[in-house]
């Protein structure tokens, strides 16, 4: 193999903010924070009408 | 116990094989300059071509142990040799330095593989593995090649999971054969893990790994020789691939990327569904860089790894894409399938799309088994969005989107979204972490929401695997744990008995795996000979496959009427049940399979 589609360097894989930290934000991500727990409790209060479901036997 | 050890063994040197075979075709070829990356790329390359090889030894007739086993010891041995400098060059884990709940998590994953191993070494019971995943192999192991199975449309489908299978049954036996959807699965976490652990470092790889294993769904799934572990497997390495290419342009890593996109095509037609999003994806993170070049090193990899099977669909029926596009060899087998997708999830409305997340949440049962989901991918993957996401967040949850509204429209099977779970699990990990570093509401919601899910799962899991345990372990002959796991088995047993290999029954039940005699089905998904046929229709079936005898239940009474029209003779009278849920041991009401002998 040669130029495009040689075996590629050994690169040392490093860490990546693939979500930005919170100091460094504004209104938008606080949005988002209440959006996110918002979700979180929906989400968890859902999946546990399966669970009860599943335990009385009718999931 | 013995056995157990042994497959694990045995399972333990198919990886080395795979590895040995993958090292060998990638030796010259594309490579990527992540040590773990490249690792589990030649491990993914080394299994696609045991499947591909497979293929071609079962078109040439040669599915002989004898032909499998040099290439199998050959491939594991050069497989050892790789690991020796492997061995050397990895960091040993501090674990002294781990936080406890790492350490937990760390130890939730080993339980899992556990419960996995202990699951997986039961005899086959799954009804779509009795029905083909396993029964398929089966027929082309003892044929010593592959043929057509014009009675189940699903065997048209891609097979390269299948062929790994039939590699552990030409090693030792089915059970051998069941391990191998296990370790794609296993690869799977591994990619997982490793590249949430390039993206959140060490916390990131255990979270994504728990969210992506340790539910009881994925025990069902990578214990009950079903494919989509192996597409998950393929689907992981392509998008990890792809964000090598995305992120340090080697070019080498968008080959590797469609290189995987195509073993997803070829594992079965929903693979095509996620190498065709993988596709997009790619175009996307392209955009206006994209060349035909560029287009070109995803493509024609993709190509090549998939095309054998479309080929032999081509060959064999005259379209590529049978039963479910452009119709083909039995019309019938594609307005079945059609009648079948639609028959799960809550309706397609746009409302029905809305209230998708809820239902999967809440009311999951509808899509075949959704209530055993880990809800930690619905519940933190939309978090990490919420969270000023990065490009790439937004990116790989636009290739998600694209996936569900095609998964929406087609068949909403919750195994069918497994394709989704590394993606899923990687954006939830990052979900949980941002979410916990925002505040100390959001932490304590995170390990309340975290700890809890995975109790449940873990529960639900070991219930599970738990009803393994007995047959296993050697405290249950295989015969009885057949009879309480296997629908209609007692049925199976009397054909056993009373019929010989110059015989050949036509039956309606789907434990196909389990005769010992040749056997034709009048269509279990895709109807050879359909319900309503005369009696022309139902001699000449009779007559095409050569049946020697009729088992149906005494309930199917279109069957029953067509054997009317036959000089048949009852001859049994077998009592026999359904199994309706194998962890809750819960039967269908009893029935009565009649077995009638043909005059010839």
């Amino acid at each position: 193999m040669s130029g495009d589609l040689a075996p590629a360097k050994r690169t040392e894989p490093e860490p990546i903010e693939a979500v930005a930290p919170e100091s460094r934000v504004g209104a938008r991500p606080r949005l988002g924070y209440l959006l996110a727990l918002v979700w979180v409790v929906v989400g968890s209060v859902l999946y546990a009408v399966e669970v009860a479901r599943l335990v009385i036997g009718r999931g | 116990m013995a056995d157990l050890l042994a497959h694990v063994g045995l399972a333990a040197l198919t990886l080395l094989a795979w590895l040995g075979l993958g090292s060998g075709v990638l030796a010259r070829g594309p490579r990527v300059g992540d040590p773990l990356l490249d690792l589990l790329n030649r491990v993914g390359v080394g299994a696609l071509s045991f499947a591909l090889l497979t293929f071609a030894a079962g078109w040439a007739g040669l599915l002989y142990r004898a032909v499998y086993l040099p290439v199998f010891t050959g491939a594991a041995l050069a497989g050892a040799w790789c690991c020796r400098s492997l061995v050397r060059s990895v960091p040993r884990p501090h674990l002294r330095d781990w936080a406890p709940w790492q350490l937990a998590l760390l130890g939730l994953l080993a339980a899992y593989v556990g419960l996995d191993v202990l699951a997986v070494c039961a005899p086959i019971s799954s009804p779509d593995a009795l029905l083909y995943h396993a029964a398929d192999p089966a027929l082309f192991e003892k044929a010593h090649r592959i043929y057509a199975v014009p009675w189940n449309s699903s065997s048209y489908e891609p097979f390269s999971v299948e062929m790994l299978v039939l590699d552990g049954f030409l090693l030792w036996s089915p059970v051998q054969g069941a391990f191998a959807p296990l370790l794609l699965a296993l690869v799977a976490l591994a990619a997982v893990s490793g590249f949430a652990h390039r993206v959140a470092g060490r916390s990131g790889a255990l979270l994504a790994g728990a969210i992506f294993f340790a539910q009881p769904f994925m025990v069902w799934e990578a214990t009950s020789v079903f494919i989509e572990s192996g597409i998950a497997l393929a689907v992981a390495l392509a998008a990890w691939n792809l964000f090598r290419f995305a992120r340090y342009s080697e070019r080498s890593a968008l080959v590797l990327a469609g290189l995987f996109a195509g073993g997803a095509a070829g594992m079965k037609y929903l693979g095509l569904i996620a190498a065709l999003t993988l596709a997009a994806v790619v175009a996307a993170v392209l955009a206006r860089r994209l060349t035909p070049r560029l287009a070109l090193a995803f493509g024609l990899p993709a190509l090549a790894v998939a095309l054998p099977w479309y080929v032999k669909n081509a060959v064999l029926t005259g379209n590529p894409f049978y039963p479910h596009l452009f119709g083909g060899l039995n019309s019938s087998a594609s307005s079945e399938l059609t009648y079948t997708k639609q028959s799960f999830g809550h309706g397609q409305s746009v409302l029905d799309f809305v209230l998708l997340p809820a239902r999967l949440l809440a009311d999951a049962k509808p899509f075949d088994g959704g209530q055993y989901l880990s809800p930690l991918f619905l519940v933190f993957a939309p978090v990490a969005l919420f969270l000023r996401a990065r490009t790439a967040v937004r990116v790989a949850w636009a290739g998600v989107l694209l996936y569900v509204v095609v998964w929406f429209v087609t068949t909403q099977q919750a195994r069918f979204l497994v394709p989704l779970m590394p993606a899923l699990a990687v954006l939830g990990a990052l979900g949980i972490l941002a979410l916990a570093r925002e505040g100390r509401l959001g932490r304590l919601l995170v390990v309340a929401v975290t700890a809890g899910a995975l109790v449940v799962s873990l529960g639900a899991s070991t219930v599970y695997a738990a009803q393994f345990a007995s047959v296993v372990l050697g405290n249950e002959p295989k015969q009885q744990f057949l009879r309480e796991k296997v629908s209609n088995y007692e049925g199976v047993e009397w054909l056993n008995r009373r019929l010989g290999p110059e015989d050949r029954v036509a039956t309606d039940i789907w434990a196909l795996f389990y005769l010992r005699m040749r056997y034709a089905t009048f269509g279990t998904m895709g109807d050879l000979l359909p319900p309503d046929a005369g009696p022309k229709a139902t001699r000449a079936f009779v007559a095409k496959y050569g049946i020697t005898h009729v088992a149906i239940l005494d309930r199917d009474d279109a069957r029953r009427r067509q054997v009317g029209y036959l000089h048949a003779r009852l001859v049994g009278r077998v009592s026999v049940r359904s199994v309706k849920s194998r962890t809750r041991g819960q039967y269908g009401r009893r029935h009565e399979m009649l077995v009638y002998a043909l005059e010839r």
